[in-house]
Order: C-alpha cells, then sequence, then structure tokens
C-alpha cells in the first residue's frame, strides 16, 4: 500500500520532470505477459516500462514475435498483464475487471486493424455506426466519414471497397467513438506503400488535430520516423523509448 | 496413408469435439430412430412368425354344416400340401360361473398333446396346473380369471353345434393357459349374450360324445416356410382354399347321399315298425270284437231267459189269481149254500112238531135228508176250498220266490249290460288311439320323406387366419407401426441428414487456407479428399452404429412392451432387417460423406495460390426491406445488422429453418398424435353420443321385468331403445374389404338426434336426421341407412351407394348410403325399425337403452348405474364416462411409440440448434472478437447471435407449424385402424408446445453456447483472416 503510493507520487514527479506540460498518459511498469501452453512457458513480454504523453503519435517498432502485439493487447484491454500495471490516465487498466475492460474498450479505445476487420455486411456508414451505437460521446458517423475522405462511399459495403478505403472506414469506426487512445495494429501492413502513406497521414493528421493519443505498432522501422516517441521492442524487452524532436513528415519518409 | 496426414487426421476429429459429437449425435438419432421404428415391425412380425410356427398355428379352419365325419378328415388329411390336420369339436355357450353367463368356446384338445405331435395344433401354452384328463375335466383361459378347482356349467344356450354332443355339462378347472388360437385378448363374436365371447375352455376328446367332428384346423407343408404376413402367403392360402373347395364339395355331396340314405333308412324303418303296430292293433281290435260279441250274446241269452222266466211268472201268477178268484167265488157258494142250509133247517125248524110229514109241504126227512146233504156237500166243499186255498198259499209263495229270483236276474243282467257297454267303449277308444299313433307316425314318415328330398348339401365353411380375431388385429398393429417407421423416421432421418451436410460444408469451407496449403506442398487432389472423407466417414459410422445399435436395442422392445398387455406372445425377438439395417448405417454416412465430396470437390477447383488467400468475404448486400426507408429507418441498429444477416447466408438461413421446422413438425405430430388418439375419446362421447348412461337389457328379460326398467330408467331421464347388432359390411358394386360394423336400430327414430348426433361428413355443421334422410332409395328391397365416415372410406361407398350387409345370423340386406356422418370409435349404420322389417324381414330387437341423464353430474349418473346393475333383467349398464376413460386406457398402448417420438424430436431439436448455433458462433469467431474489440458487451454479443437464430428458429417454427399438420395428418392416416377414427386435429396447447419448446430449445441452446462465445479471444480479431 505504502509502496504504492510511492510509486504514485513518483510517477507524478516523473511527469513534472519531463518538463512538458502534457501528462503523463500511458504508464507501463514492468509489465509481463507468459503465455501458457501447457508445460511450456512462452514469455512474451518481460518487464516491459515506458509511458507515452497525452497526444503524442507514438510508434513501437520491432519485429515479428517481439512483443509489440502483447503491448497493444494489454493496453488496448483484450488481454491482460501477467505481472505489472498499466495506467491510462489516472485509471489502472490491470486492476479493470473484464466488464470494465469492456466499457474501457468500448468508450476510451478506438482500435483500427492491420486487416480492417469491418463487419462484411454492414455498409461504410453502418460500420461506423456500430460504434457510435454504443459510444458514450459519439461523433456523427457521416462526418467522420468524410473527414477520412470517404463521403462519396458511405453506403458502399466493404466488400465494394479497395483495401485502403477499407482501412479508412476503420479508421472510421475508432474515431467516431471520439477516443481517448487510438491503437493501430500495422494499419499500413495490408497496404501498398502509397495507400499506406495516405492511411498514416490520416492518423497523424488524427493525432495533431484533435490530440488523440495514437499508439500503432509496426516493424517497419520508417514509420518510426513520424513520430514523437519510438519505443523499441525486441524480444519481449523494450530496448529504447526515444523522443524525437523534430519528427519527420510523412511526406519526407521514404518507405 | 503418411503418419502425419493420419494425425492431422485424429487432430481435425479431436480439435473440434463439439462439432464432432453434434454430427455423432445427429446420425446416431436418425440412424437409431429410423433403424429402430423400422426393426419394430419386422421384430414384431418375426416374433408373431416364430409364435406362430412354434404353436402351429392352423393356417386354415373348416367347417361344415353337418359336421365332419373321420372320411373327411382322411380326405383333407391325404390332400395335396397338408401337413397335418386337427379334427374337434367345438361349440359356443354360455357357461354358469357363480352368477354370471358369460359366453365361452368349449374346444375339445386332440388325444396327444405332446409337442412331439405333429397333429397337435393351435397349440396351448400351460401356465398353471395341467391339461384335462377326465372327460369332467377343462384347462380354461387365463383371461377368463378362474381359478383351478372352480366348476363351470354348460348351459343348454349354444351356437355352432347343440349341446348334445356334449357328454359332461360340468367341468372342473384343472388348468389355466394361453392358447395361440387366440394371440390378442380379443375371443370373437356371439349371437350369445353380450355379443361378445368371454374366453375359452379346452377340455378333452372324451368330453363329447358326437359322430362327426365341427371343425377341423389344418396346417400346410409350406406356411413355416414362408411369412404369413406376406403376399405369398395369401396366395398359397388361395390356392389352398380352392383345392379344398374343390374336395370339400365332393365331400359335401358325399356326405349329403349318406345323410339322405341314413334318413331314408331310418325312416323305412320306421314305417316297417309302423306297418307292424298297425297289424298289431289290427289284430288286437278283431280280438276285443269277438269277445265282445260273446259277451253281449251271454248277456241277450240271459234276458231272454229272464223274459221267458218273468212271463212264466206272470202267467203263474194269472193262475193263482184266478185261482184265489176261483176260491173266492167257491167260499161265496159255500156261504150261499150255508145260507140256504140255515133257511133250510130254519124252514125245518118252523116246522111244527109232530106235524106229519104228509100234510107238511114239504117232507120233513126229505128235508133232512136234503139238509143233511147239502151240509155234508158244504163240509166236502169248504174241504175242498181250503185244500184249493192251502195249495194256492204255497203257489203265491213259490211264485214269490220266482219273482226275487227274477228281480235278481234283471238286475245281474243290467250290471252284464253296462259292463259290456263300459269295455265296448274302452276298447272302442283304445283301438282308436292306437291308430292315430300310427297314423301320426305315418304322418310323420310322409313328412320324413318329403323332408328327405329337401335336404341341402351340407356346407363348408372356411376361415383363415385372418378370420382369427387376434390374428386379425395384429396386423394393423404392426402395419400401423410399419406404416409410421415409414413416415416419421424418414423424416427425422432427412433432417439429420440435411444437417449433416451443412455442417460439413461449413467443415471443409473453414479449412480452405489448410486445404490449399496441403495441395501446395504437393499433396494431391485424391488425399486432401481423403482426408475429409476420412473425417467424415469415420464420424458418421460411428454414429450410424452407436445409433442403430442403440436403437435397435430401445425402441422394438419398449414398443413392444406396451402391445404386450394385448398379446401374449411372449418376448419380442429383435429381427434385425436387413435394408433397413443398410440404410440406417449406409444414408447417414453417404449423406455426410457425399456432402463432404461436394464441398471438398467445389473447393478443390480453385488453385492452391487462390485457396490459400483468405476468401473473398462474402458481400454485403441490401434486402428487400431497406427498399422501403420509412420501415428500415425506423429499425434499431441491431435489427438491420440481424436483418442484413439473416439474409446474407441464404443457405444457412435455408438449412436453420428447414431443421427447426424439421423439428417443430416433429415436436407437433409427436403432440398432435397424442392429441389425436386421446380426442377421440372426447370427441366421441362429447360430440356425438349425447346419452349418458347405455343399459343393456338381459335377453332373458320377462315383461315384467321390463315394464319395471322402463320404469326405473325413465326415473333418471329421456331414455330410447334401440336395438345393436354386429354386422359385416361390403360394398355391393366395388370389391372392397369386409369390415365389422354394428348395425343400430333406434325404436323411435325421431328422437335419436337427441342421443346420437350424426354430423353430416359432407356438409359441415349440419347433422343428419335419420327420418328427415337427404336421399332415398326407391328399391323396395333396399334399406336407407346413414353410415359411418371410416366405414364409408373403408369400403369405399359414396352418399348414393348401396352395401352388403350380414348379420351375424348369416341374414343378408342391402342398404342404401343415404348420409355419411362422422363417428369416432366403431363403425355404425344406422336405419329405421321400418328398415330393419322391410329388408331383414324380422323386427329388431331392442335391448339397449340409452339415457340421457337429467342430472348429468358424476355421482348422480353413479348412483343411476349402481341402481341399474341391480335391477332385475338387466344384464350390464354402462356411463358413458366410464367408456371414455376406458378408450382414454387402450389409447395408451400407442403413448408409447408416441413418447418416443416427442423424445426423438426433442432431442433432435435440440442438436439441429446446438449444430447450427455453433456453426454461426463458429463461422462469425473473427467478426465477434472484433465486436469484442470495439467493446461490445456480453449482452450485446449475446444479443447480436442470439436474436438471428432465434428469428430463424422463428421462421423455422412457423415453418414446422405447417409441416407438422401435414405430417401429422399423414401419419394419423397412416396409422389408422378400422375401428377407429382419429380426429385429425391438434389442440391449440399443442402448437403452443411445441412452438415453446422450439423456442426454449432455441434459448437453452444458446445459453449454452454462451461459454463458446465468450471464449472467443478478442486477441484473435488482429489475427489475418483464415
Amino acid at each position: 500500500m505504502c509502496y504504492n503510493f510511492i510509486e504514485e507520487i513518483v510517477r507524478v514527479h516523473k511527469n513534472e520532470e519531463s518538463g512538458r506540460l502534457m501528462a503523463n498518459f500511458i504508464d507501463f511498469q514492468d509489465v509481463s505477459k507468459i503465455y501458457k501452453s501447457g508445460e511450456v512457458e512462452i514469455k512474451a513480454l518481460a518487464d516491459a516500462s515506458f509511458s507515452v504523453m497525452e497526444g503524442e503519435f507514438c510508434v513501437i517498432v520491432g519485429a515479428s514475435g517481439a512483443g509489440k502485439t502483447t503491448i497493444l493487447n494489454i493496453l488496448g484491454g483484450i488481454d491482460r498483464a501477467t505481472t505489472g500495471r498499466i495506467h491510462l490516465g489516472e485509471r489502472e487498466i490491470s486492476a479493470l475487471s473484464e466488464n470494465e475492460l469492456t466499457l474501457y474498450r468500448r468508450t476510451d479505445v478506438g482500435f483500427v486493424f492491420q486487416f480492417y476487420n469491418l463487419i462484411q455486411n454492414l455498409t461504410a456508414l453502418e460500420n461506423v455506426e456500430i460504434t457510435t451505437e454504443m459510444g458514450i460521446d459519439p461523433l456523427d458517423p457521416t462526418q467522420v466519414l468524410g473527414k477520412v475522405g470517404l463521403a462519396h462511399r458511405i453506403d458502399n459495403f466493404p466488400a465494394q471497397l479497395s483495401g485502403g478505403e477499407q482501412q479508412r472506414v476503420s479508421i472510421a469506426r475508432a474515431l467516431a467513438k471520439n477516443p481517448k487512445l487510438l491503437l493501430c495494429d500495422e494499419p499500413t501492413g495490408a497496404l501498398d506503400d502509397d495507400t499506406g502513406r495516405h492511411i498514416l497521414q490520416l492518423l497523424h493528421d488524427t493525432c495533431k488535430e484533435s490530440g488523440t493519443t495514437v499508439v500503432l505498432i509496426t516493424h517497419n522501422s520508417v514509420i518510426a520516423e513520424v513520430a514523437d516517441r519510438v519505443i523499441h521492442v525486441k524480444n519481449g524487452a523494450i530496448t529504447s523509448t526515444e523522443l524525437i524532436e523534430n519528427p519527420k513528415a510523412i511526406s519526407e519518409i521514404d518507405w | 496413408m503418411k503418419k502425419t496426414f493420419r494425425k492431422n487426421v485424429i487432430r481435425d476429429l479431436t480439435s473440434s469435439p463439439g462439432r464432432f459429437i453434434a454430427i455423432f449425435i445427429i446420425i446416431a438419432l436418425g440412424s437409431g430412430f429410423f433403424a429402430g421404428i423400422g426393426m419394430t415391425a419386422p421384430s414384431m412380425k418375426w416374433t408373431a412368425e416364430k409364435y406362430f410356427e412354434r404353436e402351429k398355428l392352423a393356417d386354415m379352419r373348416l367347417m361344415s354344416t353337418m359336421g365332419i365325419t373321420e372320411d373327411d378328415v382322411k380326405a383333407i388329411a391325404s390332400s395335396d400340401g397338408v401337413a397335418a390336420v386337427m379334427p374337434r369339436y367345438s361349440l359356443t355357450a354360455k357357461i354358469k360361473y357363480e352368477d354370471t353367463l358369460p359366453v365361452f368356446s368349449i374346444i375339445s384338445l386332440p388325444k396327444n398333446t405332446k409337442a412331439s405331435n405333429a397333429s397337435y395344433l393351435d397349440r396351448l401354452t400351460i401356465l398353471e396346473g395341467r391339461m384335462p384328463k377326465a372327460a369332467d375335466e377343462c384347462i380354461i383361459d387365463a383371461h377368463a380369471e378362474i381359478p383351478i378347482g372352480e366348476k363351470v356349467e354348460i348351459t343348454g344356450e349354444t351356437e355352432g353345434a347343440e349341446i348334445s354332443i356334449l357328454k359332461k355339462r360340468k367341468f372342473e378347472v384343472v388348468g389355466i393357459c394361453n392358447s395361440s388360437e387366440y394371440i390378442s385378448f380379443s375371443r370373437g363374436r356371439t349371437a350369445l349374450g353380450s355379443g361378445e365371447i368371454a374366453g375359452f375352455i379346452y377340455v378333452s376328446e372324451k368330453a363329447f360324445d358326437s359322430d362327426y367332428f365341427t371343425d377341423i384346423a389344418i396346417l400346410f407343408d409350406e406356411s413355416s416356410k414362408i411369412s404369413p404376413f406376406g403376399s405369398e402367403y395369401e396366395e398359397l392360402i388361395e390356392e389352398k382354399t380352392d383345392e379344398l373347395e374343390r374336395l370339400t364339395e365332393e365331400r359335401a355331396v358325399l356326405r349329403h347321399d349318406e345323410i339322405v340314405q341314413d334318413a331314408r333308412d331310418e325312416l323305412s324303418d320306421s314305417q316297417a315298425e309302423l306297418d307292424e303296430a298297425q297289424a298289431e292293433l289290427d289284430d288286437a281290435k278283431a280280438e276285443a270284437d269277438s269277445k265282445l260279441a260273446d259277451a253281449l250274446l251271454e248277456i241277450e241269452k240271459g234276458e231272454a231267459e229272464y223274459q221267458s222266466g218273468l212271463s212264466d211268472y206272470e202267467a203263474n201268477l194269472a193262475e193263482i189269481e184266478n185261482g184265489e178268484a176261483q176260491l173266492a167265488k167257491g167260499r161265496a157258494d159255500i156261504e150261499a149254500s150255508k145260507k140256504q142250509i140255515e133257511e133250510a133247517k130254519a124252514q125245518f125248524a118252523a116246522i111244527p112238531p109232530g106235524v106229519p110229514p104228509e100234510r107238511l109241504p114239504i117232507n120233513p126227512d126229505e128235508l133232512r135228508a136234503t139238509i143233511e146233504a147239502g151240509e155234508a156237500q158244504i163240509a166236502a166243499g169248504e174241504a175242498q176250498l181250503n185244500q184249493s186255498e192251502a195249495e194256492l198259499t204255497s203257489g203265491r209263495a213259490a211264485l214269490e220266490a220266482a219273482k226275487l229270483e227274477l228281480d235278481a236276474a234283471a238286475e245281474k243282467l243290467a250290471s252284464g249290460r253296462a259292463e259290456y257297454d263300459e269295455n265296448a267303449a274302452k276298447a272302442r277308444t283304445e283301438i282308436a288311439d292306437g291308430q292315430r299313433e300310427i297314423d301320426d307316425g305315418q304322418k310323420k314318415i310322409d313328412d320324413g320323406l318329403a323332408e328327405v328330398e329337401t335336404i341341402e348339401t351340407p356346407e363348408w365353411l372356411f376361415f383363415t387366419r385372418d378370420d382369427n380375431p387376434g390374428y386379425d388385429g395384429f396386423k394393423p398393429n404392426y402395419e400401423r407401426i410399419s406404416s409410421l417407421a415409414t413416415t416419421v423416421p424418414p423424416f427425422m432421418f432427412l433432417i439429420a441428414a440435411l444437417v449433416c451436410l451443412t455442417t460439413m460444408t461449413r467443415l471443409v469451407e473453414e479449412q480452405r487456407t489448410q486445404v490449399g496449403t496441403l495441395k501446395a506442398i504437393g499433396l494431391t487432389k485424391r488425399s486432401i479428399l481423403m482426408k475429409y472423407l476420412l473425417y467424415s466417414g469415420v464420424i458418421s459410422l460411428l454414429g450410424s452404429v452407436f445409433g442403430v445399435i442403440a436403437g435397435v436395442l430401445l425402441f422394438p422392445g419398449r414398443i413392444w412392451h406396451a402391445y404386450s398387455q394385448l398379446y401374449s406372445m411372449g418376448d419380442l425377438q429383435i429381427h434385425l432387417v436387413p435394408l433397413t439395417t443398410a440404410i440406417a448405417l449406409i444414408a447417414g454416412i453417404a449423406a455426410t460423406m457425399i456432402a463432404t465430396f461436394a464441398a471438398c470437390y467445389s473447393e478443390q477447383k480453385a488453385p492452391a495460390a487462390e485457396l490459400m488467400r483468405p476468401k473473398a468475404p462474402r458481400a454485403g448486400k441490401r434486402v428487400l426491406l431497406e427498399r422501403i426507408p420509412l420501415l428500415w429507418k425506423h429499425l434499431s441498429f441491431h435489427s438491420k445488422v440481424t436483418t442484413r444477416n439473416l439474409f446474407r447466408y441464404k443457405k444457412r438461413l435455408i438449412m436453420t429453418v428447414i431443421g427447426v421446422a424439421g423439428c417443430c413438425a416433429l415436436l407437433l405430430t409427436g403432440m398432435g398424435l397424442k392429441d389425436s388418439i386421446r380426442d377421440i375419446a372426447d370427441r366421441q362421447y362429447g360430440e356425438i353420443v349425447q346419452s349418458d348412461v347405455t343399459v343393456m337389457v338381459d335377453d332373458e328379460a320377462t315383461s315384467e321385468e321390463i315394464k319395471s326398467i322402463d320404469k326405473e330408467v325413465g326415473k333418471y331421464g329421456d331414455y330410447l331403445y334401440t336395438s345393436e347388432s354386429a354386422i359385416t359390411v361390403k360394398h355391393a358394386g366395388k370389391k372392397s374389404n369386409a369390415i365389422t360394423v354394428y348395425l343400430s336400430v333406434p325404436k323411435e327414430p325421431e328422437k335419436f338426434s337427441d342421443f346420437v348426433i350424426m354430423p353430416d361428413a359432407k356438409h359441415l355443421g349440419k347433422n343428419i336426421n335419420l327420418t328427415k334422410l337427404p336421399k332415398t332409395s326407391d328399391e323396395p328391397n333396399v334399406a336407407n341407412g346413414v353410415i359411418s365416415k371410416k366405414l364409408a372410406d373403408t369400403v369405399a361407398a359414396k352418399v348414393g351407394d348401396v352395401v352388403n350387409v350380414k348379420l351375424a345370423s348369416g341374414k343378408k340386406a342391402d342398404i342404401f348410403v343415404s348420409g355419411i356422418a362422422t363417428n369416432y370409435i366403431y363403425n355404425y349404420i344406422y336405419i329405421t325399425p321400418e328398415d330393419y322389417e322391410k329388408t331383414l324381414g324380422s323386427e329388431p330387437v331392442f335391448k339397449i337403452i340409452m339415457l340421457k341423464s337429467d342430472d348429468t353430474s358424476k355421482p348422480a349418473v353413479d348412483a343411476a348405474l349402481t341402481k341399474f346393475l341391480e335391477t332385475d333383467g338387466i344384464d350390464y349398464a354402462y356411463s358413458s364416462e366410464e367408456m371414455k376413460e376406458l378408450m382414454n386406457d387402450v389409447s395408451k398402448n400407442m403413448g408409447a411409440i408416441i413418447l418416443l417420438i416427442r423424445l426423438m424430436a426433442a432431442a433432435l431439436a435440440i442438436v439441429v440448434l446446438y449444430n447450427l448455433i455453433n456453426i454461426n458462433i463458429t463461422e462469425r469467431e473473427r467478426e465477434i472478437a472484433t465486436l469484442k474489440v470495439l467493446g461490445y458487451k456480453k449482452i450485446e454479443l449475446f444479443r447480436y447471435i442470439f436474436s438471428e437464430s432465434m428469428i430463424l428458429t422463428v421462421m423455422g417454427t412457423i415453418a414446422g407449424l405447417f409441416v407438422g399438420i401435414a405430417l401429422h395428418s399423414h401419419v394419423m392416416n397412416a396409422v389408422e385402424i378400422d375401428e377407429v377414427a382419429f380426429p385429425k386435429t391438434i389442440h391449440p396447447l399443442s402448437y403452443i408446445l411445441a412452438v415453446l419448446f422450439t423456442l426454449i430449445c432455441c434459448l437453452a441452446v444458446n445459453i449454452m453456447m454462451q461459454p463458446k462465445l465468450h471464449r472467443i479471444e478478442p486477441v484473435s480479431s488482429l489475427k489475418s483472416p483464415e
């Protein structure tokens, strides 16, 4: 108890120390994740600690199986850490119950998937409406779709859209609920360069314009160049966290 | 097969136990039910066949109107193809036991009742005691419930044969048995008593004394080689009937001649006797005549003698009287003489004395001499007179004596005459009597001779096993199950196959990438196909084998058990019908494997590379409903998704709807079967029969008793006398089955509709009135009748047709179908007493009283019943309520099979729904995972999946109700029997229950699937789509 209190003080103190006005938004503290498969134990994440400030565009980079998806899952509340604590703002996600986690995902987190994960028999608009139906402070789905540049395709079914368009719908779906945190799992992974770039731009713009914190995972280190903060993951451990003072514009990076 | 490949198959099997178990159970249910129900009827048949063979049930039984002689027996026994014959004596009689008079069949047993005796047919199974040995012992029907040691007495009221063929009238029960001749509890009908034979008694041959047998049981060589229920057997019986008909016709002629000859001989013997008697009588008459003549002669002689005696006497009497008169005259003369003498004396005295005689006018001397002479003369005269007088007196005395003698003789003669008269009269009457007797005898002989001329050739009656009441009922019973087996289980099987098909198709589609990979790494199409065929083959084989074994072990025995209350044929012997077994085993496997093959085949057509890529998700489509924006806009998001989902996977929609519809239809059919069967009694005694009590008047009730019965019954309400007789009916024109029905004749037809309602089967809502028949025949010898709907259907009679009816007594009549009335239990023909008399020539016997009680409450009706049963002259009385309950009990034997159907339907419904929902979830795992990531709550997810399956279930349920109505009606038609017309209605409650059960199943399965829903990791949404 006492220890917790001290830690809390330390955490707040750290924020002040960083000198930024923004509060320490995401806070990973000694988070480990161990998958048990029969006799075999696989340590997907070992004592990972990092923090992300509110409104940051954070990119987690690492090779396949490095543990970056585990971080995203735990952060998104769709998986639980074996040990360690995760805070989002004032809330300790690692202490939430199953139902609270559901509510957390429902209201606070927006997900963008590598494979879009759109509901096939819903139109673009309806796919976005899914979230607004349950969101606490939803945005207007048509407007959001307009913002992602799909105003003309709102009545199309996913199968009628290109990959990039589908990903835009996916982003619109995530944004429509006006999330505090936008989690993107290789959002450009299934897209060609050009489209990927557009999507990245869209995510970046969203981050900067609406102040939504974006955490994006990718194995493509080039993307890291546009981030405010880059976290490198390797073999389940965080090897380094770097803050980039002047991130490159997306148009500048070489894909 | 490679090791790794095998592992892959085994892992596929074990990795999704839900699907594995679902397919296994569905196939097991389908094939188990199919095999189990399918095997029931053949097993029943098999059991019966074995039973008949073991107990040597006769193929045919012949009776002759004039009995069967030893020669007949020999002729039949030596006829072609006859394996064994058993001649015997039998009759149907009322027996007296305690205070009851039930009708029994009394049948003789062969001398040798050992199992080794090949001509011991229709064997008995001794349950208790032993076979009768002495002439006054018997073994009795177990059904009669008369214990060993009791005595039964045969009364003189018999049918079939005269009581005189029985040597003994009283039998002691020494054993209790079942008879193979009576496989069911029905013992047959009779014209005696209540019309129902209550049981049988077997006695030894010694108990009978008759020159001829009453019937002969025949067993054919071939019958043990072929099934008695098949057409081959029918042909055999037809053929043998023809052969034996020819034979018996010959025998009949011989028998006729024999009988005629016997009669003639007997008559001529009588004639000779009579002639002799006549001669004797004539002799006697002659003798009597002569004797009488002699007697008369003597009497006459005596009379003549008497007459002459009398005349002698009279002559003598006259003589004596004459003599007496003369005597009197003589006395008078003497007196006169005396007087003269006195005068003379006086004169003499008057002569003065001394006067000389000369001077005197008379000489005194002279005078004196004269006086003296006179006096002497007088004295002489007097003496003579006295003598005469004495003589006369003695003569008179003699005459008096003769007179007495004569009187005595006269008296004797009179009595002799009387005696003669009497004797003569007596002799005359005696002779006249004798003559009359002889004349009578002669007349009899003459009549007899005339009668001999009219002696008809004896008629042989043929009875086959079909005429056996038990046998007769067994066939429809097993056929009913057989028809049930051809309706419900295949339907169920179809559903099961369909669901398996969906599942397997789904499985292959799911494994699309794996197929692609396997193909890419170089496996041949064939081995990939093998993999899935093996998978589906193993599951379906396991399911089929398990199902068939379980089905065959469970169902037939269970159903037989229900029927064992009806039949006494021992335990069921399971008979595996190869075809049914094969279908049950193969069909399930085939359906599954063909589905697998088809799915694999279409998948495999694509190149490996395309297969490895995720299949382009099926595009969402707009549904028709969206074209109506007004409606669509108002739908919640949820409803929109659900609606679109429903129509997105049309195949799944159709499969689910069909699957659920099938289960719901089966459930409804099961419930409906129960309703229909249970309804029968309610409808019969609610809508048709309006009377509350039926009273059966004793055959022997006296008219006083009937009067008091009328009075007694009249106290409780309105009543109507009717006559009811068992008849057989055939269509007059068409070839149709003969079925047994009741001919009902109400005494007052105008009152009949108050007691029995005859709803017009052709015009719903209308009732037929017996006194105002809609259509009548003009034919003079045809009765107008209303017939039951079921009867009309069975004999294919329409309004306006004519049916032939035959009474138990053999009387026949034609009945014009004036109307067809709805009726549920038994079949009736209703006619008026006038028509009965017109066509059958006699007045109907009204022995049944229908009573409509004023107070219909149970205690009131029960009180009336108790009172009636105590009343003299009432044989029996029962309430409609009792009958209703009894019928309900009877229908319970169908209950077992119906319960099975319902259980199976319920089980199938659960498994089908489980499987379909399982597929639904598995198929959309990714969608569900995504929704989870997006923050769907458990309840929202549940609704998302559930509302879809619920809507499908509702659609299926609605479709199922329609299918169920059709299936129910179809099944009812299949299982119907002649005696009973099942109402083809299903209760609203059954609809509700079928719907509710299906919906609850759906809800339960959905809830059951919840954990599976929850087990889906949201993380899995991040994986690349397979």
